[in-house]
Parts: structure tokens; sequence; C-alpha cells
């Protein structure tokens, strides 16, 4: 990763949270932010106000980072961190979101940053105003598609050589035939459960002013026994937000999927160019 | 690359060995099974054909049944997180 | 649904485990749509786990276990 300016290992950085429109400084006051030491504090440029932090670039490096994203822990505390202070400032007034570890080398650089996006600051601004982010997940269920007999011994008989048991005549194919079963089983599952995504996703678009897919999370956060088929993400007006647990309702019955709804959210995933 | 993260004893690093090599078998076998089914829908194998390759894909089956086993490995082990990839084997 | 209290007024507490699930808030915070790139760090994937978490197994396997292979493999 390219790291220009100062490179003293003392030196500052400023880590940025979002950018506002007229933000209320007294929501950020007592924030602990992404480190302890620096208070959060506004960074203007134009019309828009940053929510910044100094830090040690030490810290914030990329190796830092890697090292950080490998260990759940760190990762958790970070993400939290990052969201809080998201989140006290969408509380208060309009809100642009960035990512986790956007950093400039000082404040004059992040200014200049800063200040060369805010067209994109504007229309995502506009954009987002007056909606919020819903995500909605869509799992099914795991009927058997498992081998029936799985490990099954095939029947034996004696070698006409060296007296072992091999297996009997046949045995081979009816272990294919049962395998491609199996398979079948399972390329049907998939389909339906495609049919199903695509279903709950075309409805949830129809609400919302905007929808975008996310890739599928881990299996293990779906847990045993259902398989997460569709994880997605929509911007839906205020106005809109009210018919969504019913239209979930709806869609679970008529696609036998199980359906999860999360939100509001600051609307992260609507900042950029979708 | 800090390897002081790397705080596990050698027997788990054995097994974890283990459990790579057996997923990466595995994977080759479920490939084979894959490919011969495929070619049995084509239906251009004799059925002793079919047979022979189906005992072998059985045998291998059994095989790595019992390698798991011997090496404390359970089927459920075999596989590789791969993150935004997803699974390297099939989960369900 | 009443205008005055916000959606997002239910900030969790820094340490707390309950409120947002992690997989959710990383789906997020870790932007698949960069909206700016900084100085210190273009962007952040989650792609360096895949190669991370290989790289360590690799390397941990290289230093503290004889790789089964006798000319130093692949590793």
């Amino acid at each position: 990763m390219t790291e220009c300016g100062p490179g003293l290992p003392e030196a500052d950085a400023l880590y940025v949270f979002a950018v506002c429109r007229e933000p209320d400084p007294a929501v950020i006051a007592d924030l602990r932010g992404i480190a302890t030491g620096a208070p959060l504090r506004l960074l203007r440029f134009g019309e828009l106000a940053a929510i910044v932090q100094t830090v040690r670039a030490a810290d914030f490096t990329d190796e830092a980072w890697q090292a950080r994203m490998s260990d759940r822990g760190e990762l958790e505390r970070y993400a939290r961190a990052h969201h809080h202070v998201v989140s006290a400032a969408a509380a208060s007034c309009p809100t642009v979101p960035l990512p986790l570890a956007t950093l400039y080398h000082g404040e004059e650089r992040a200014s200049q940053a800063l200040f060369a996006e805010t067209e994109r600051f504007r229309a995502a601004l506009k954009r987002t105003t007056g909606h919020s982010e819903w995500g909605v997940k869509v799992y099914a269920g795991e009927p058997p598609t498992a081998d029936p007999e799985p490990g099954a011994l095939p029947p034996r008989v004696p070698d006409t050589g060296g007296g072992r048991l091999r297996p009997a005549p046949g045995a081979g194919l009816a272990y294919l035939e049962r395998k491609r079963g199996v398979q079948a089983r399972r390329e049907r599952r998939h389909e339906d459960a495609l049919r199903s995504a695509e279903t709950v996703d075309a409805a949830f678009q129809k609400v919302a002013a905007a929808g975008r897919r996310l890739r599928l999370q881990p299996q293990e956060s779906a847990g045993k026994g259902r398989l997460q088929v569709l994880n997605a993400t929509y911007l839906v007006g205020e106005h809109r937000s009210a018919e969504l647990a019913e239209l979930a309702r709806a869609l679970r019955a008529s696609t036998g999927t199980e359906i999860e709804i999360s939100g509001p959210w600051v609307p992260y995933s609507f900042v950029g160019e979708v | 690359m800090t390897t002081s993260r790397l705080d596990v004893d050698s027997d788990q690093l054995g097994r974890d060995l283990v459990a790579l090599v057996l997923t990466v078998v595995e994977l080759l076998r479920q490939l084979m099974e894959r490919q011969a089914i495929r070619r049995i829908d084509q239906g251009d194998l004799t059925d002793s054909q079919v047979d022979e390759i189906g005992t072998t894909l059985m045998l291998l089956d059994q095989r790595m049944a019992e390698l798991c086993e011997q090496h404390g490995v359970r089927p459920e082990d075999l596989n590789l997180d791969l993150g935004p990839l997803g699974s390297l084997l099939p989960r369900d | 649904m009443e205008r005055e209290v916000v959606p997002w007024d239910n900030a969790e507490p820094l340490s707390g485990p309950i409120g947002v699930p992690l997989v959710d808030l990383l789906d997020r915070v870790l932007a698949t749509g960069v909206v700016i790139s900084g100085d210190l760090v273009i962007a952040i994937a989650d792609v360096p786990l895949v190669r991370l978490s290989l790289h360590a197994l690799l390397s941990s396997v290289n230093e503290r276990v004889p790789a089964p292979w006798a000319d130093g493999g692949p590793l």
C-alpha cells in the first residue's frame, strides 16, 4: 500500500468517520471514537463538515489493519467504535457514513481531499435524506439432501485370488446411482433457493428507492440447518418503511423461506457509486 | 508477517495440516464423483465400466472415512473457508 | 412512525456484544464502494483475510512442522 507524506514514527493522522451537513458539535463531544486520547471534532469544508479524530499514524497503517483484520476481537472493537460515532452523528443530522479506515496525513490534506469530493457528498446526502437502509436476509431450510447411507459398507464377495473380500458386482453401480440422487436433490434445492432469492429481491426492490445484493455471509452465522440464499440491502423512504414487515410476512408464506429484516441502518451501502 | 499470532500447539498444527491435506483429497474425490455421474448421464459408458468406476469411487469414499477416523478429523472439518469466496466444498 | 424519533437513535455501547450483529455491521463498514481514498489505507477489503489466513497456515507449517514433502514443496 502506498504511504506518502511524513513517515515519522510519532506522526499523527486524521481519522474521518462521516460527513454531515451542519452537525451539532455537542453530539460528538463525549464520544470516545476510534482511539483514546484525542477528542472528536468537526472539520469544515465548504458547507459540509467531517467528523474527525486525531490518531497515531503508526496504529493505522496498512500493516496495522491487516493484523487487525485477522483478529476478530480487534476487528469487532474497531467496527463498533466506528459505527457508534456514525450512528450518533446520523441521529442528529443528515450524514454520509464513511467506511472503516479513511485516514489522512493531517487536516490540510483531509480538507483538500474532502473538499474535492463535495459533489459526491452532496449527491449522497440528497439521495439518502429521508431514507434508511434495511437489510434483508433470506434462508432456506435444510431438507435432507445428504447421503442417506453415508459410509455404508457394500456387500462383499470373496476375491478369486488372495482370499480378501471385494465389493459384489453391481455395488459400484448402486453407489453411483445413490450419489447421483443426492446430487440431483442438492441441485434442485439450489435452484429453489435461487428462485426464492429472486422473488424476495424483486419484491423489496419495488418498495425501495434502491437495492443492492451483498456477498452471502459465512455459513457459521446462518447456523445449523439452514442456508443463506440472499443477503440484500435496500434504501427505503421513511414513508414506506412500515410496509416492510408485512411484505416480509407475505413472502415468508409464499416462498417457505426464513426472512430476517435488520434496520434501520445509517445508509452505508448507498453512498458509493451504486 | 507476524507469527506471534499463531499460538497453537504442535499437535493442533499437525491436525490442521492433516485436515488440509485430507480436504484436498476430498475435493478431488468429489470432483471425480461428479465427473463420473456426468459421464453416466451422457450415456457413453458401458454398465461394467460404470460399475468399475463406481466401485473405485466407493472404496475411495471408505478410505477417506478411515483416514478421517485415524487422524481424529471429522468429515465436517474437511473444508476450507476462503472468506469472500465462500467455502471450498459444498456445505449441505 | 413518529417523525421526531430518529430511526437509529439506539447507538449501542462500544463494548456491547448485543445490539447490531457483527456480520451485518461488517457487511456495511468494510466498504465495497469506497467513497473517497485516504492517504494511509486506500481501501479495506476482506480479500486480504483470505491471503492472510492461508499465509498464516502455510508459513506456520514451514517454520514449526516439517512439511511432508522433502524438497520444501510449494511453501
